[in-house]
């Protein structure tokens, strides 16, 4: 068998170009499909020599059976593709692009989808000067089949690319025209245009932009809607949100049609949320969606999408290994149950905590900040705060709570602040443990925002607690750690501030104890500040 | 009281009916549409050039493409599996490059007509160079070669009880798992629109069925109505 893949080898380097043909696609044949035939003519160094007669001004049916066979070698095999682009496989199929022949240009066009198919995270080789112009003037081929191919490979090569390189190409000239003229085909270009363009728009607002000068656009991303594949649909979705994020759409095309393509997404993403093999971007997408207008978070609770999503949460294959889809579904949720006592309501009844409270302790820190978003917006509500059951929750929020990345301590504060607001439990366990030093510890913190959250998370830790706990707080933040806070240069602090002092004075007995951690300073410190307040104001 | 009324299916006449009919709006280009799609996924070519020229409605895809199609689908039905290989592969490589199920398939059809032929020695290459090592990595693609490899232990694998590998319905399965991959690759849809309507039709008239008496179309190649006040 090696001695019959040997001869065929040899006759690549034929002096008879027919003899040459015959080899390159009898190598051809063998390999398409097949990893160990690919291994054996690796070993036996074809993979040069086939490169070699693309370099060849050969006629058209050898620079196509060449193209194809450098093209099947790449794909799907680590050695093969090494050996291509080690051989510079790759340059010669960007030439052959060049080339006058159609059928030239289309197979080495395929040939670079498979190598660039291969080639994991980056491509091999960045697309620039001629090469670049090439591939987009192919996007506008007379012949369909070239057109097509040459859309495939732009995407194949975006979904490669790193963001940088996406920006440049995003600059480049017609690139969108030439994409947003292609939505309108009926081949598979219509699919790699829009996946391109969700791809560049995403990374560039100006492209985004861009795609809005085109005379239908609206029509042919609202009609990608309803492409036959997930893919596409989401794509569609994906540009349609870049669209609607550009700076004066709602002036360029009016805030009711910005509402009706929300509307017309809306449906469609909640469908793609449970496809197998859906695309992480999916739950992101829908949170974009639900975080800049209330009116589709209305939309999406009327169309039950709380039930939608937390059956997601249920279901561990959907999820698993996957912390972006996670993390998207969590943060819809809690974009979902803010501000919507129904939408929170029914998460409960669907007995969805236990996720959200293990999801606190997951692996990726963005899932774990997506679920105290989640615990905040649900412990929105007093109705809902008395049957979230704070002893499964309280120990992964107070590990939280110590975490050293200050985002995701910041979440777990906001969230353990509406926990502890009416609950003598959280109340305990916070008074207890380390979170309350870590909370006295972000009262000193330069973020305005960030000290706001903890005075808050205090005021209402303080908020009808035990004797216990009101001790424990005033030996954890000392008066003179806390008077600069009723000065703070923040309104927020100071207002917290305040709103501390009221609820630890809470209560005769209460107001005693205030007087001796404040050494009696207490009372004239109000005073002052509000002679301060009424002053600025022109009050008496 | 009890409720005991008959309940009667509502009857409409043919009348009634054929002017309902009359008043839905089909237009030529839709069902010109429909032809030319029925001629292009089914392989007329010669049907749908002609179609094209007296009609005007365009084909939507490479005609030449079509004929590709057909030959690659004679091959397999004739049982010249790698001719086929051979023209699927110049038509578009990723086809076989990236389906494996499809392309274990075809390499199995190989193995069963070199078997067909007697060339045993051939046949035990060809499986342990071409379908082996997919079933190494699956135990489906395993079971499928241990079943084919069977086929040599019979002097006629025709009269063996895997005989239906050797029958030509198995060369269809593959001619069609095969025709079904290059419209897909080509964006084409897998089958022709016009018997999904019919299916919708026959589909529609037994719901009615259950609902009233009509005038049915018993016959979807002659679709005359019935009238549904004679029995």
């Amino acid at each position: 068998m090696v001695a019959k893949q040997q001869e065929v080898v040899d006759r690549l380097r034929s002096p008879d170009c027919f003899t040459r043909l015959k080899a390159v696609r009898e190598i051809k044949n063998q390999i398409i499909g097949n990893k160990n035939r690919k291994l054996s003519y690796i070993k036996l160094e074809a993979v040069p020599r086939v490169v070699e007669l693309l370099q060849e001004n050969a006629d058209a049916f050898l620079l196509v059976q060449s193209a194809a066979t450098v093209g099947s070698f790449a794909y799907g095999l680590e050695d093969g593709f090494r050996a291509v682009v080690a051989s510079g496989g790759v340059q010669h199929l960007l030439h052959a692009v060049s080339s006058q022949d159609d059928t030239v240009v289309e197979a080495a066009l395929r040939a670079l989808k498979l190598v660039w198919q291969s080639s994991g995270a980056t491509p091999p080789h960045q697309l620039d000067g001629l090469n670049l112009e090439r591939l987009i003037s192919l996007l506008s081929a007379s012949s369909t089949r070239t057109s097509e191919v040459a859309t495939q490979v732009l995407a194949q090569y975006c979904q490669c690319a790193n963001m940088e390189v996406l920006a440049r190409l995003a600059q480049e000239p017609n690139v969108a025209s030439a994409l947003m003229q292609l939505l309108l085909s009926q081949n598979g270009g219509q699919e790699a245009a829009v996946t391109a363009l969700a791809l560049l728009t995403s990374s560039s607002v100006s492209m985004a932009a861009q795609c809005t000068v085109h005379p239908h656009w609206q029509h042919s991303l609202l009609s990608l809607l309803k492409h036959s594949k997930p893919a596409g649909r989401l794509a569609a979705c994906v540009c349609l949100r870049n669209i609607c994020l550009t700076p004066d759409i709602q002036d360029k095309i009016g805030a009711t049609t910005v509402e009706t393509l929300h509307r017309a997404m809306l449906p469609v993403l909640l469908k793609l949320l449970h496809m197998p093999n859906v695309l992480d971007t999916a739950p992101q997408v829908l949170t974009d969606l639900l975080q800049q207008s209330p009116a589709m978070q209305k939309a999406a609770n009327d169309s039950d999408a709380v039930s939608s999503l937390t059956t997601l949460l249920h279901h561990e294959q959907t999820w698993h290994n996957r912390p972006r889809f996670k993390d998207g579904v969590l943060r819809a949720l809690a974009i979902l149950c803010k501000n919507h006592g129904d939408a929170r309501m029914n998460f409960m009844e669907r007995a969805s905590i236990g996720q959200v409270a293990r999801a606190l302790d997951d692996a990726d820190l963005q899932v774990r900040a997506a679920a105290c978003a989640c615990i905040q917006s649900l412990s929105g509500s007093m109705k809902c705060l008395r049957h979230i059951p704070m002893a499964e929750l309280m120990p992964p929020m107070l590990r939280l709570l110590l975490q050293t990345e200050p985002e995701l301590q910041h979440s777990a504060l906001k969230a353990l602040s509406n926990l502890v607001l009416d609950t003598a439990s959280a109340k305990d366990s916070v008074a207890q443990s380390a979170g309350l030093p870590a909370m006295v510890q972000m009262v000193g913190t330069p973020d305005d925002e960030r000290r706001c959250s903890a005075m808050w998370a205090l005021a209402n830790l303080i908020h009808g607690a035990s004797p216990a706990v009101c001790d424990a707080v005033m030996a954890a933040l000392p008066w003179s750690q806390f008077l600069p806070l009723l000065q703070d240069d923040n309104s927020c602090v100071q207002d917290k501030s305040f709103m501390f002092m009221r609820n630890l004075a809470a209560g005769r007995s209460a107001a005693e104890c205030v007087k001796q951690w404040s050494h009696g300073s207490a009372v004239p410190a109000l005073v002052a500040r509000m002679q301060k307040a009424a002053k600025r104001t022109g009050m008496p | 009281m009890a409720r005991t009324e008959a309940w009667t299916k509502k009857t409409v006449s043919k009348d009634d009916w054929e002017k309902k009919l009359a008043a839905v709006k089909i237009y030529k280009e839709d069902m010109n549409k429909l032809v030319m799609n029925f001629l292009v996924t089914e392989g007329y070519v010669d049907a749908a050039e002609v179609f094209h020229k007296e009609s005007n409605t365009k084909p939507g895809v490479d005609l030449a493409a079509i004929t590709d199609r057909m030959e690659i689908r004679k091959a397999v039905q004739s049982g010249d599996i790698q001719q086929a290989i051979e023209r699927v592969n110049d038509l578009n490589p990723e086809i076989l490059e990236q389906q494996h199920e499809l392309s274990f398939h075809m390499q199995q059809q190989r193995l069963i007509e070199l078997i067909r032929q007697g060339r045993t020695e051939e046949a035990l290459e060809h499986a342990q160079e071409y379908l082996a090592p997919p079933g190494e990595e699956d135990p489906a693609f395993l079971e499928e070669l241990e079943r084919t490899v069977t086929l040599l232990a019979f002097e006629d694998a025709s009269q063996s009880p895997l005989a239906g590998l050797m029958d030509v319905t198995q060369r269809q399965k593959t001619a069609s798992e095969l025709n079904a991959a290059i419209l897909s690759s080509q964006c084409q849809e897998k089958e022709p629109r016009l018997p999904t309507l019919l299916k919708l039709l026959v589909w529609a008239q037994n719901q009615l069925d259950t609902r009233c008496t009509y005038p049915r179309i018993n016959d979807l190649a002659a679709p005359t109505l019935t009238d549904p006040m004679q029995t």
